[in-house]
Order: structure tokens, then sequence, then C-alpha cells
């Protein structure tokens, strides 16, 4: 079951929020597993036979948190240690078979001539997710962090549906003491109001930006595929559709997870805060899917050392976090291409503020808005060269598109826009503009255009979602201390603009449109 | 405003702003698909329909259960009209042109396939193209025949559109199907400019492989007999024909050197249906040198609308020649004649028209003027 599709909006959700209220009314168990088991109902939507295994991973890792933290009072800590290793194992091991076995062995298939296969294994949605949401749960209860094992508690923060597919990945800290909190469980007007709002701005992204730009997208990388050989502005055009794509795909998404959650008393920690305002690829880091950098930061990065083992070894523990970072985005040589590039892109960022500092400049201060403008641009153009790697199918595919775009084919113009440029285009000719000879694989009819102009404006002048609710702490972890323009509250002219925004988002869905970080 | 205010007024006007979308649509009905609310001015004329028949025909086929059918691609869909006496024995039988434009033959195949089992058809009349006739896998090409959904129809964002446009349009679109599903064309426009066309792109593919000498000996004919046994199976009178063609492309034919080969073509597949069939399926063609077929091209013409195109009254004497004449022992069919008729009696045909209408040959060359005809010695 998608979050955009008729039957979680009018039947799934309705029923969900009524059960959980009227439960709660008796016994706040009650209430919480009625959640659980709906959220395993949304998860069986899709294939009814991973239920199992994920009630089995639940099962098991609650099991071994258990004994890790018995152990821990009792002061065996070798025994804790053992116990965190075979738990931790088993966990990488599930994930290794069903994400990466495949992986592996085409790997050392095309390494070695040779036909190794497990045969067809399908991908359980959100094992990533769910792997790592419990991986942090095992490691912090072997660090005496963890306070509370209600099973049923346990089962919601893992299978707890508005994160349970795409995150954002949950740390039990945040999430247990509001299970456990008598106030979740009294319907609360403000947070279903706030909820309901957050959720139709992210279904409005996914389904009107997302959607939108995603057909323009598509034909662009599929014919790079194909051995299109493709002009720098097609290259180009599709790149950013794509960066635009999924920028809104997940940012819809992340909004609709924080919306849904919110409907019923929780808050979800910030995942996505307008990452394309960065000025540097850290700060992008900060601002995109954030609960997975703070895992990676928390459970890899820091463990391997991080900065502690001075600059050589913390460059190549980034590199190293980044590495995994990409393998975790899926089994693919392009993922991990793009994590490498990404941890480049980090050492360099570092290596830039060290030498800054060294010449008595403080990197943290803020930049004339010349230079944040050339900065935000310079990062914004990085990550757009990073995700051609991420979105292509093969490395074949992502080199003809940074070749395209690095206008290794030629700059040449659609041969449409001669026409439509009329003196000018011929003007263009006789002075050395090239145009092609055939028809552009995208329709240039100027809406490709207006679509990038408009998500650009959005994407870089427009508060995000958080921001204009500011007022009524719509995630974890956010602060804004700016006073902007744009604030929602229970008013007439909002509740116009949600209804618009809201009935022309749900009306657009035609089709199952699935979210980009699914696969993931 | 409070919360709860909001909460219960967004929840009010949500729900009331997507029913009244939905009775918006309904009301209009852009598809077609409802029918029950017809207001001149409003939302009588469909210009949207061609959108939605792929869907809706399946969908009306199946709840008003047509009896008689005319099957195949725009050629069939512009050109037979089902009401059509002769071909619905008197109105006793409820008609329906279940035809669909750029249908190759495979979806015609399936579409064959769909109204036997989904419709109690007894009679049906299917197009096709002399040439392979292969079988059709219909579970994976045309599995989504037939699915209609309702929220689809009344409660997208797109339906909407469409219900604006079709109440935008109504005083500038003239009605372009019939309630049966016969789809009028843009009648009138300009038809010698297609019939330049056609001949250009007929001339573009003097000789290929569709065309090839030896093509008859080597035909798929797999999806034809499938078609032939599904009529047997469910009872249903199938009567076959080959799309005519105006007399200008069987000259371009005649030109390319593909004559002969195109007709050997026919004549296979007019055995093929014999033996199948023990002789109890019809199959006929309609090529031939006449007032219809070799109508002069001019900018407004009666029968045609390019080349391949014909009208409903070109199509209505070819049902009664099929259907009354045919079966008549007083009368004799005027344009239709048996996919296995001589070649060398058409030849002479053909010369025979050519001597007696010179002005055949100037009209064709008013067409287009690279092309020059002459009759055999």
């Amino acid at each position: 079951m998608l979050f955009n599709s008729y039957g979680f909006i009018f039947l799934y959700l309705p029923i969900v929020l009524l059960g959980f209220f009227l439960l709660a009314r008796t016994s706040h168990a009650f209430a919480a597993a009625w959640l659980a088991s709906a959220s395993l109902f949304f998860y069986g939507y899709w294939n009814p036979a991973y239920v199992g295994l994920l009630l089995c991973s639940i099962a098991f890792n609650y099991a071994f948190g258990l004994w890790i933290a018995k152990a821990g009072i009792k002061k065996l800590k070798l025994r804790q240690k053992k116990l965190l290793t075979l738990a931790l194992t088993a966990n990488l091991i599930l994930l290794g078979y069903y994400k990466y076995a495949n992986f592996f062995l085409d790997s050392v298939n095309s390494m070695a001539g040779t036909h190794l296969s497990w045969g067809e294994v399908i991908l359980p949605l959100g094992i990533s997710f769910f792997t790592f949401t419990q991986i942090a749960f095992l490691v912090d209860t072997y660090q005496g962090k963890v306070k509370e094992y209600n099973f049923i508690h346990y089962t919601l923060f893992v299978t707890y549906f508005p994160h349970l597919i795409a995150g954002p990945v949950l740390h039990h800290k945040e999430m247990m003491p509001q299970f456990a909190h008598a106030s979740t469980y009294r319907f609360n007007y403000e947070n279903m109001a706030v909820g309901l709002t957050i959720f139709f701005i992210g279904l409005f992204k996914k389904v009107i930006l997302a959607d939108g730009i995603a057909k323009f997208a598509s034909p662009v990388f599929d014919s790079a595929a194909s051995g299109v050989e493709l002009t720098l502005i097609e290259a180009w055009t599709g790149a950013l559709c794509y960066t635009l794509q999924l920028y809104f795909d997940f940012s819809g998404y992340s909004d609709m997870a924080i919306g849904l959650s919110r409907m019923f008393g929780i808050i979800l920690p910030l995942n996505f805060h307008s990452p394309y305002k960065a000025v540097n690829i850290i700060e992008f880091w900060r601002r995109w899917h954030m609960t997975l950098s703070r895992f990676l930061r928390d459970y890899l990065y820091i463990p391997l050392g991080g900065n502690r083992k001075g600059e050589a070894r913390r460059y190549l523990n980034l590199i190293l976090t980044m590495l995994l970072g990409g393998l975790w985005h899926g089994a693919g040589w392009t993922y991990v291409i793009w994590g490498g590039l990404h941890g480049f892109y980090l050492m360099v960022n570092h290596g830039w503020h060290a030498a800054r500092r060294k010449l008595g400049q403080d990197p943290s201060q803020s930049l004339s808005r010349p230079a944040h403008a050339l900065s935000v641009l310079l990062t914004f153009l990085a990550v757009v060269t990073a995700w051609v790697v991420f979105r292509a199918n093969n490395l074949d595919t992502a080199t003809a598109m940074l070749k395209a775009m690095a206008g290794m084919n030629g700059i040449i113009m659609p041969h449409e826009w001669l026409a439509s440029w009329g003196n000018f285009g011929q003007w263009l000719t006789r002075h050395g503009g090239n145009f092609s000879a055939n028809d552009s694989i995208l329709s240039v009819t100027g809406t490709t255009y207006i679509w990038i102009t408009i998500s650009l404006l959005v994407v870089w002048l427009a508060p995000n979602t958080q921001q204009i609710m500011r007022s009524y702490k719509p995630a974890l972890n956010f602060q804004e201390e700016r006073n902007l323009w744009l604030q929602w509250r229970p008013s007439r002219i909002w509740l116009a603009a949600c209804l618009i925004c809201s009935v022309y988002a749900t009306l657009s869905i035609t089709k199952l449109s699935e979210f980009i970080y699914f696969q993931f | 405003m409070t919360p709860k205010h909001f909460v219960t007024r967004f929840a009010y006007g949500f729900f009331l702003l997507f029913a009244l979308a939905g009775i918006f649509n309904r009301i209009v009905d852009p598809a077609w698909y409802y029918r029950d609310t017809v207001i001149k001015g409003f939302n009588a004329v469909k210009p949207e329909f061609l959108s939605f028949e792929q869907r809706v025909k399946p969908a009306l086929l199946v709840r008003d259960q047509p009896e008689a059918l005319i099957l195949g691609s725009s050629y069939a869909e512009i050109g037979f009209d089902p009401t059509n006496p002769f071909f619905t024995d008197r109105g006793r039988m409820k008609g329906m042109n279940f035809a669909f434009a750029r249908a190759p033959w495979e979806k015609v195949q399936c579409h064959f396939e769909y109204a036997v089992t989904h419709s109690k058809i007894k009679r049906a009349l299917v197009g096709f193209h002399p040439g392979d006739l292969p079988m059709a896998d219909c579970e994976k090409d045309s599995e989504s025949i037939g699915d209609i959904d309702t929220i689809d129809l009344l409660f997208t964002y797109s339906a909407l559109d469409f219900s604006i446009k079709t109440i935008l349009k109504q005083k500038e679109s003239d009605i372009t199907h019939t309630p049966e599903g016969m789809y009028f064309y843009y009648r009138g426009v300009n038809p010698a400019n297609y019939f330049r066309q056609g001949l250009e792109a007929r001339s573009a593919s003097c000789g290929n492989s569709k065309n090839n000498p030896g093509k008859a000996q080597n035909l798929n004919l797999s999806g034809l007999r499938r078609m032939i046994q599904s009529a047997q199976a469910h009872n249903v009178e199938l009567v076959l024909f080959a799309y005519p063609e105006h007399a200008y492309l069987l000259e371009m034919d005649y030109l390319c050197g593909d004559m002969e080969e195109k007709w050997k073509v026919m004549q296979q597949i007019g055995s093929f249906i014999d033996s199948e069939s023990a002789g109890k399926i019809p199959a006929w063609q309609f090529y031939g040198y006449n007032a219809v077929t070799a109508e002069p091209v001019r900018n407004s013409m009666w029968y045609w609308q390019d080349s391949r195109h014909f009208n409903y009254e070109v199509g209505n004497m070819f049902l009664e020649d099929i259907f009354a004449k045919s079966r008549s022992p007083e009368n004799n069919p005027v344009f239709a004649r048996s996919l296995n008729t001589s070649y060398a009696d058409f030849l002479n045909e053909r010369d025979e028209y050519l001597r007696f209408h010179p002005q055949f040959t100037t009209n064709m060359r008013w067409v287009n003027p690279k092309f020059s005809i002459l009759p055999r010695n």
C-alpha cells in the first residue's frame, strides 16, 4: 500500500486512526498493539510472505536485546560482547543474503568468468531500514543506553508504518518514550490539524512535483542506456529533472511520514531539511536523509575512529563510511561509486576547511550573499553530477551521461528550437550554432524548462514544510530561529489553501507511483 | 480558528470537494460511459471520447451486450455503421462498432476473443490486411482490455480536465462518434492532400518485405485459425473482409509490381478460410474499379477520407452486398467479391475501366504528377 493511493487515504488511514483512538480509551497497550498490527498489515499488503521474516527479525533482536541487557546487569562483559557480535552477524547475514548476495556473485562472475548463482532473491521491502533500526537498538543496549523493553512498544517501534518502508531511520530513545506517554493516546485536534497539513503538503510534492517532473527525466536516462548519443542540453535537462524528481519524491515522502505520525500524536525526527540550500557538502549531508547520516556517523564513522586518530585516518574513515552508505542504497557498483564520490567531496570539503583554518579564517563564519549563492550553486552542481551516477542503470550509462554533460558530444541544440526561435535561430546557424538534424528525445515545448525553473525556485527560495509549521514543533531535532514570512496557523486562508492543494493532489493520483526510496 | 474547527472544516471540505468533482464528472460524462444525462450545449457532444474509447468500448460491450459486432482498425471504425439494417437483420440484432484506431491484427484478434467471451454475439464482421495474421498472446498483449475504473472516470484530475474541455468545446465540436461506436473522423478536410501523402508513402515502400514475391507460400495464419475456431466454438457468424483501398492505391501496387503477389496472398487466405471452416465462413474483398473505389480525388470527396479510409456510405453499400445481395438468388454483389477471384479477371476489369475513363489517369496525375499509369496493351 502506498501513501499516495486512494486505498490508503480513504480506507486504511481513517480505519487505523479510528481504531487507535477508540482502543486507547480502553487500554494503551491494546491501542499500541492495534497500531503495530495495522503496521504489519501495511507491510504485508505488498508481499505477505515477508511479514514472517519481519516478525522473526523483531523477535530475534528483541530476545538478544534482553539477553545483552541482562548480561550487562550481571556485569558479564565478555558474554555481552559475544551476544552482540552474534546478533549483529545474524542481522548482517540476513541483509547480505537478501540485498547483496547476487551483487557479490555477479561481481565474482564478471571477474572470474564463472556462472555462480543463488537463484532469484526478492528484496524484502524496507529490510535496510528495519535492520539498521534494530542494529542501533542492539548496540545501544550493549552500551547501556536502552531503558525500556516493552515488547509491544518495541514491535511498534520497528514496524511503525509511517517509517517502515523508507525511513526515517528511527532511534529507540526518541520513540519508546513517546509510545509510553499517556498523551500519545489522547486524540488531539492540534496534532490532527498539523499532521493533515504536513501529510497533504507531502502528497502535493510527490504527486504534482516529483511525478510531474519524472516524465522528463526517465526518457533521457533510458536513451543513454540504449546507446543514444545525447546532446549537452538533453543530458543536463535529464540530470536536473532527476535531481529535482528525487528531491520532491524524498521530501514528499518524509513530509507524509511526519504528518501521518503526527496524527497519532507521535513526532518523528527531521529527515530532510532543504538539502539543495546547503553551502557545502558537509552541510548537504546534515540536511539530506538526516537520520541515515546520523546512523552512519554514530554506528560506523565514530566506531571506525572518526576524527580522533589524525587527519589521514579521518579521511579514510570518511571514504569508508560513504562507500558503505552508497552500498546501503543498493547492491550495485553505481551506488558504491556514488558513495565514493560523496566521500571524495567530503574529503575535499574538510581539507578546504582545514586549509582556511591554517590561514586564520573561520570556515563556520557566514558568507557574503554572492559567495553564499556561489557556494550553493557549486554544491548543487556537485550533487547533480553524483546523482547521475546514482540514477544510471550501469557504469556505461553513467559515463555516457557525464560525457554528454561535459560537452564531449558537442554543443548541439535540438532542431525544434531552430524553428521556434525564428530569425534568432537562423542568425545562430550562420554564426556557428549547431542544431541537431533529428528530433530531440525530449519534447522541447518549453514545458520541461518551465518545470525546471519553477522547481528550482521552490527548492532554493521557498521555506520548507518544517519552517512553515515551525510554531507547532513539526519534527524532533528541528530548530528554526528565523521569523519567516510564511507561517502556518489554523486560519481560513490556510484552510482554503490546504483544501485546494489536498483535493488537487488527491485527484491527481492517477497511477501507482512508488517512492524512489522504497527500493533501498 | 481553533485546531478543532480547522480539522472538522477540512474534513467536511475535503470530502465535499471530492464528492462534487465526482458528481460533476458523472454528469458531464466525458468518457461517455454512463450516458444518462444529455444536455444540449452542455455535454451532448463528447469531443474527448477518443481518449477513453480503448477502455470504455469494452465496458460498454459487457454492459450493453450487443449481438452484431464490427471489428478491426480505424478503417472499420470509420467505415461501418453498426446500425445498418442489412448488418443487423433489420434491427433484430443490436449492433456495435467494436473497432479501434491503430489496432493491429493481434489486437483485433484479442478484441474478438474478448467479445465472444463477454457478450452474446451472434455476428461479427472482421477486417484484415492481406498478409500474415499471426496468433496473439491475448493474456499478455491485451491484459488490460475491459479494465474500467470508476475512480479513474470520476475522481481524477484528468477526468475533471476532460469534463471542463467537454463543456468548453460544445459549440466548436461536431459529434465524433455515434453512440454505437462508429467514428466520424475529419470529414471534408482536404482529402486530396491525404491522397498525395498516401501515394508517396506507398511509393516509398515499393517492393518492401511485406510484398515480397513468394510471401503467399509462407503466410502465418495461426491467429486467423484461432479466430475461426473461436467463432465456431461460440456459434458466432463470422464474416471476414480485406480492407478496401481506393483504386489509386491499387495502381500504386501495380506500378510497384506488387499487385500479383498481393492477389496471391489474398487467394491463399481465401483458401485457408475455406478449408478451416469447410466453406462456411465467407470472406470478401472490395478491390476494383468503379464509381466508388475510383471516386475522383478532389478537395472535397463523398466516399473517401484518404486512400484507405472510406466513409460509412461506402460501408453501407458493402454491407448490403455482404448481408443481402450475396444471399439473395435474384441479386449479385456490386462491389464485394470472393477472396479467390481470379487475378486475370481483375486485370481485365482494370484495363476496361482505364480505357473508358481517361479522366482517371488525368486525375491521378493531378494528385501526384510523378505517377503516370497506362492500361495494358
